[in-house]
């Protein structure tokens, strides 16, 4: 495909500028429309067209759509876009439920030629990319265990947000934020099958989750903890990955306002079993930092890669999706009282 | 361009030990004389790191003046000793045959343990991410066969180089290593198809630094990488003791590029950096050591108050934050060939 993919997007709020800027800047890609439910005048000057219905969107010769609506709203478009052949770029979570999910995947495998991708950026970050690189070489063994943490503070507006409202996001900070460390999880070492848990909502007492605790088990006995919070006041991403020889411990992840940190950091190190005390418990740690953040722009690249080389997404894909939230809902069911509580299991 | 933070724990006397060491500087500068200024080819050259010509003179250290680049800080010797005495130096001086007998002997553990296999494990981890079968080996210059044992361990290479080694290469390691006896600048084109290149130390002391990379560069393999290591000026305890640092001293020494330096030389020669880092252990520890053997010795209020006032916490993290932004004076660079 030697001419340029046009692209619309559905949902002008902040996630949908971010996808703006970064499409703008793609030499592939052009923009020709975007909708939103606001009306034009209350959005920011555009250079194409605007809509504030979807479906106009969807009739216009547009190769592929960017979806970055509340997760109520995205399971109708994403399917409707399918349908009409275009490309599919989808925020996380598509959805409020696994049936939302389940869904898209059905339309996606009902028109097999077009391309449906998700926004899991934190797999592009170059802190986590690095971190798979070492992993993938061998050198520091097989992975033991992990620890992630993923966590922020709510701030004064956070009940009135659309994320705080279960009717429109489905779920709390484990399905909005918390969804990208068990992606991490996945990534480095595939699914689990064990699940423990506690999930509460016990500072913001709204109707979804503020804080889940979760241990996982898989099939090789690798564990990995999470801990997703939106009562973390002092915002923060850590991930600790143990291996057989070493280390590694993603810290800080960056972001727009740098809240996790001015900095990604990797720490890496080998594990020191000499007869030498002083070295115990204390090795050699190589810090590697990250100043910029490449993660839109490159899950992008991917999804025009796919697009133009008519390749099958293998990052995001409607099936690293469709794991992580049922992963998400296996934890809210793990915890017997948040289950009774809301009148039985999710899944 | 990743940049790296190293957190590790040894001193400067453990690398280099007093004794011995002053002693190999006073072997050094005698044989500067015999070697080097007594023959008499002393050639001007323009900064080693950006090609300026604006300069400025700063000091005379065994007898050979030192020039600060007006342009990108580095500093360098100007006129200098020609490149076929700077060679002759390195294979005829016996202050080298004192290094290693005594500085490097007596120093000989701690090298190993955090110099040596670190070394080896950056080259292998660098090497790892970019090659999924790495085939071809060099070390340009190698000075120490214990850093060849690493590399040798790491069963890595189907084909490990020493190019124009400054030391015999011990008995053990010749079935491992093939040996090329001449000057990288006397390697043609073809001759050797590398995938990794590593140079550790010889930047700061060889005639012309861009021709050197330059011919590292025609041995790579399309994509190859180099890695080498060097002192750089931009470092601290350079910068504060300046010409009263003992670790500023020609020949070794005649090039101690900015980092600014460093990377206008290595992208002009075909490079994309892909690690530029100052991952040095010993800047705050070399200053004390400077301050506590020289009670006349000046260095700015606020250093000496640091260095008197607070403990090793603050010796760390301050070596820390060096470190983070660049400003240690070892630095080592992972390149690769565009």
């Amino acid at each position: 495909m030697d001419k340029k993919i046009k692209v619309g997007i559905v949902g002008f709020g902040k996630m949908g500028k971010i996808r703006k800027g970064v499409i703008d800047n793609h030499p592939d890609l052009s923009l020709e429309g975007v909708c939103d439910i606001v009306t034009l005048e209350q959005t920011e000057p555009l250079e194409c067209e605007f809509s504030q219905d979807y479906e106009d969107l969807l009739k216009t010769d547009t190769d592929a759509i960017f979806v970055c609506t509340p997760n109520k709203f995205t399971p109708e478009i994403v399917v409707s876009a399918l349908k009409n052949s275009k490309h599919v770029f989808c925020e996380k979570p598509p959805g409020r439920n696994l049936n939302d999910i389940q869904n898209i995947i059905k339309a996606e495998q009902e028109n097999k030629g077009v391309k449906l991708k998700f926004g899991f950026n934190h797999r592009y970050h170059g802190a986590v990319m690095e971190a798979k690189s070492v992993i993938e070489s061998g050198r520091l063994g097989k992975i033991l265990w992990m620890r992630g943490i993923y966590g922020k503070s709510g701030g004064l507006d956070f009940e009135k947000q659309w994320r705080s409202n279960k009717e429109i996001a489905g779920g709390g900070i484990l399905l909005d934020q918390g969804i990208h460390m068990i992606d991490l999880f996945r990534l480095f070492c595939g699914d689990f099958q064990e699940v423990k848990s506690f999930v509460t909502n016990s500072y913001w007492n709204l109707d979804i989750e503020d804080n889940a605790l979760a241990i996982l088990r898989n099939e090789k006995d690798q564990m990995a903890m999470l801990h997703s919070s939106s009562t973390q006041w002092k915002h923060i991403f850590s991930l600790e990955i143990f291996l057989e020889e070493g280390y590694l411990i993603i810290s800080g992840i960056l972001s727009s306002t740098r809240s996790y940190g001015q900095d990604e950091r990797l720490i890496v190190a080998t594990k020191q079993f000499e007869n030498e005390s002083f070295a115990l418990g204390n090795p050699r740690e190589e810090i590697t930092y990250f100043n910029r953040d490449r993660s839109w722009e490159l899950e992008v690249e991917d999804f025009v890669e796919c697009i133009k080389s008519d390749r099958k997404v293998t990052v995001g894909s409607s099936e690293d999706m469709l794991k992580a939230m049922e992963l998400v809902y296996r934890i809210y069911d793990a915890d017997r009282k948040w289950c009774k509580a809301r009148g039985g299991k999710f899944i | 361009m990743r940049q790296v933070v190293v957190s590790d724990d040894y001193r400067e006397l453990e690398i280099w030990p007093s004794e011995s060491f002053n002693r190999y500087l006073e072997i050094t500068e005698k044989e500067v004389e015999r070697l080097l200024i007594s023959r008499g080819n002393l050639v001007d050259v323009c900064c080693p790191a950006c090609n300026g010509d604006r300069r400025k003179i700063e000091f005379k250290k065994f007898g050979l003046e030192y020039v600060e680049c007006m342009d990108c800080k580095t500093l360098y010797i100007s006129p200098r000793p020609s490149e076929e005495d700077i060679n002759r130096y390195f294979i005829d001086s016996k202050a080298l045959e004192f290094w290693h007998s005594h500085v490097v002997e007596e120093s000989l553990k701690t090298r190993i343990r955090h110099l040596f296999r670190p070394r080896a494990m950056w080259v292998a981890n660098l090497t790892r991410e970019s090659f999924e079968s790495p085939g071809v080996f060099v070390e340009v210059n190698s000075m120490y066969n214990e850093f060849l044992e690493e590399i040798s361990r790491l069963n890595l290479f189907k084909v490990k180089i020493v190019l124009d080694p400054l030391i015999d290469i011990a008995e053990s390691l010749k079935k491992e290593f093939e040996l090329v006896n001449k000057s990288i600048m006397r390697v043609s084109p073809g001759e050797i198809d590398a995938d990794v290149v590593t140079a550790f130390a010889v930047i700061n002391r060889v005639f012309n630094p861009e021709s050197f990379l330059n011919r590292i560069r025609t041995i790579l393999v399309d994509n190859g990488l180099l890695l080498f290591t060097t002192s750089t000026i931009s470092g601290f305890d350079l910068q504060v003791l300046w010409e009263n640092s003992k670790t500023i001293f020609p020949p070794e020494r005649i090039n101690l590029l900015s980092i600014e330096g460093i990377v206008k030389l290595v992208e002009r020669c075909g490079f994309e950096i892909i690690e530029l880092s100052t991952p040095g252990q010993l800047d705050v520890d070399v200053i004390r050591n400077a301050i506590r053997s020289d009670d006349k010795l000046e260095v700015p209020r606020f250093i000496s108050y640091l260095l008197n006032n607070r403990g090793e916490d603050a010796y760390c993290s301050f070596q820390e934050f060096l470190q983070r932004f660049q400003l240690s004076s070892h630095v080592r660079v992972a390149a690769k060939k565009r």
